[in-house]
């Protein structure tokens, strides 16, 4: 109920005095005293330093919490960044001080226990219009762009939320599996608990058997997100899942064969949230394809893109995703407008990504996007400079990839980071002059148990050589001699009309073929260049399949 | 059971790069290392339990210390196994 929310600008004070736990963190819980202790003890540093803005990060929730209030109550103003990563790091720098867990293998000391703080000090409440929390977040145009949140914003939104589900969840203590350096983890499993009086879980638990295991037959809600909802499995600990008394979901649309199984296995109805780091919540909806407006909310067509209104921002703000809005006032999400993907709710501008391949010297062009196989990933198609094949041929494929990794890995989450590349010696553009999506996702979508893996490809007008890797998992090795795995020849075919038909857009079948000459085996595992040389005035296909130990294969398709 | 548990790395994870040959039994499997993402923990942990019968319930720093190689997760599984029959 929302009579249980304390106000945010004093609730240290009133926290104090609460007589439940307020945190489980490092096996411990923390009371109400201990947390003003430490925050009192922390503010105090605070004040000294002359320092204005500070970046915080952590892995744990409770430090962060402790931190985020010392913070406040000194006056400054805090930078929530989305990860601990050497260029955000960099950064953030420029106008913060770092604080928190961004060093790689040292511990912070947070202090939690100290004792200076225990002295009977009361804490000036806080304003709550001018408390600044500032979050970091991509932008589609590739610049990080922040975006100011009022701590009176924040508390808007907490009441809203107590008052759509406070009495389901009651006394729960609150567990999750989202970070919470993000708007959704911060408010659902921090902000939340804190001012509506419940217990919550400073550990960010890896899977669900961990969470469901620290629950300790406590009355506990989770706080979740699609990436680990859609990956429960039957052999999921169901049990402990139906015994919670609510699950929740946001950061991206959670798929309805998922939200079917929980409910099925565990009666549970996940409460899916909507909204952006920008604006806030917007909608939820729970078992069901179309989103309800949050008290308050409004929406309005304004040209090509739809305008928020809401009590949580200043001014309305124009989304960046498409919907249809039905005539009860409820509506169905249809995605994004801009280049911003979702991997597995992290949010990632390819724009972004792309710029930084190409400050790299070994790439001349690169294009990035979103495949959805058995999960969603990132696939680069990219071409590299005379620095870049140099560097392949030195280090090897897989190693030269690792490298772009590791350099893309300063600035983004493992996550985000493609994980198929393609080598072109230009880009495929489509007879428009724009990048050939659809041949793109075809040629990253091939199926690897009839295709090969396609690493590099080299195009002329007529005439294209492509490297390719014949990957073990082909469903003909088996077939064809059980002992002794060879690729057998009509398959060989397959592969030219496949690729022939996907680089000079032919429709129509291959009708006969002549001088085909098997020369030489290919076995799993063999790297090959396919080479096609594509005739329109005949309407002939030459192929051939070599190796360094030869020509393989040769022949012409006709149309 | 180590180039047993990396040609399950790969398959699982579709790391079409790769070939077992490539995975060093001790080098980290995350980040710097193979360069795998939380999700491929996840992912993996799964493909684990369905493969080994063996369920990984362990607190984040016992976690780190499971994936942190090869070899570490080889051994957790055989001993699970082990204690689990």
């Amino acid at each position: 109920m929302s009579d249980n929310i304390i106000p945010l600008s004093d609730c240290l004070n009133q926290i104090k005095q609460r007589r439940t736990p307020i945190a489980y963190h490092a096996g411990h819980y923390y009371t109400g005293a201990q947390f003003h202790a430490a925050v009192t003890a922390w503010t105090q540093r605070f004040k000294a330093q002359s320092t204005q803005d500070y970046a915080l990060y952590t892995e744990a929730a409770y430090p962060f919490a402790v931190l985020l209030f010392a913070l406040f109550h000194a006056g400054k103003k805090v930078w929530l960044a989305s990860n601990n990563r050497p260029t955000t790091a960099q950064q953030l720098q420029q106008h913060c001080q770092l604080i928190g867990d961004w060093a790689a293998h040292e511990q912070f000391d947070y202090r939690l226990n100290s004792v200076d703080g225990l002295r009977p000090t009361v804490l000036s409440p806080l304003n709550t219009a001018d408390t600044q929390l500032v979050i970091f977040t991509s932008g589609s145009t590739g610049v990080a762009k922040p975006v100011i949140k009022r701590l009176a914003q924040l508390q808007q939104e907490i009441i809203t939320l107590e008052k759509n589900w406070g009495k389901q969840i009651a006394n729960s203590e609150v567990l999750s599996t989202v970070s919470h350096q993000h708007i959704y983890g911060l408010l659902f499993r921090v902000l939340w608990p804190l001012f509506a009086g419940r217990c919550f879980h400073s550990q960010c638990y890896l899977n669900p058997e961990s969470l469901i295991h620290n629950t300790q037959d406590e009355t506990a809600c989770w706080v979740a997100s699609p990436a680990q909802l859609k990956r429960l499995t039957v052999d999921s600990p169901w049990k402990g899942i139906s015994k919670l008394t609510a699950i929740f979901s946001s950061g991206g649309a959670l798929p309805t064969s998922a939200a079917q199984q929980i409910l099925q296995y565990s009666n549970q109805a996940v409460i899916e949230i909507y909204g952006s780091s920008e604006t806030g919540g917007i909608a939820w909806r729970q078992q069901s394809t179309t989103w309800t407006l949050f008290n308050g909310i409004s929406l309005m067509k304004n040209a090509d893109q739809w305008q928020l209104t809401s009590p949580y921002l200043p001014e309305s703000v124009l989304l960046d995703d498409q919907l249809s809005l039905q005539t009860n006032g409820q509506f169905i999400l249809n995605g994004r407008l801009d280049r911003i993907v979702k991997i597995e709710e992290k949010r990632l501008s390819l724009t972004e990504l792309e710029q930084c391949l190409l400050a790299t010297p070994w790439l001349s062009d690169a294009f990035t996007l979103l495949i959805s196989t058995h999960r969603d990933l990132i696939a680069a198609a990219v071409v590299l400079t005379d620095a870049g094949q140099q560097q392949l041929a030195t280090l090897g494929r897989n190693h030269f990839i690792q490298q772009l990794r590791a350099t893309l890995h300063q600035r983004f989450e493992a996550v985000l980071l493609p994980k198929k590349w393609l080598f072109f010696n230009s880009l495929p553009l489509t007879t428009q002059g724009k990048i050939d999506q659809t041949l793109l996702m075809q040629l990253f979508n091939a199926d690897q148990t009839k295709l090969p893996q396609l690493q590099s490809v080299n195009s002329h007008l007529n005439n294209i050589e492509l490297g390719l890797k014949v990957p073990a998992s082909l469903i003909y090795f088996p077939n064809h001699f059980a002992s002794y795995p060879i690729l057998p020849g009509v398959v060989q075919i397959a592969w030219v009309a496949h690729f022939g038909k996907l680089f000079f857009t032919l429709d129509q079948p291959f009708l006969t073929m002549e001088v085909i000459k098997f020369a030489k085996l290919i076995h799993p595992n063999d790297e090959l260049t396919l080479t096609l040389y594509w005739k329109p005035d005949t309407g002939k296909l030459q192929f051939s399949f070599s190796s360094s130990q030869g020509t393989h294969s040769s022949g012409r398709l006709i149309l | 059971m180590e180039n047993e548990l990396k040609q399950l790395i790969i398959d699982t994870l579709a790391l079409e790069d790769m070939s077992v040959s490539d995975i060093d039994n001790h080098a980290p499997l995350f980040n710097e290392g193979l360069g795998l993402d939380s999700i491929d923990a996840l992912e993996l942990g799964l493909a684990i339990r369905k493969t080994y019968n063996v369920k990984i319930e362990a607190e984040k720093e016992e976690m780190v210390r499971i994936f942190s190689s090869i070899t570490t997760l080889a051994s957790y599984i055989e001993t699970a196994r082990t204690e689990g029959a």
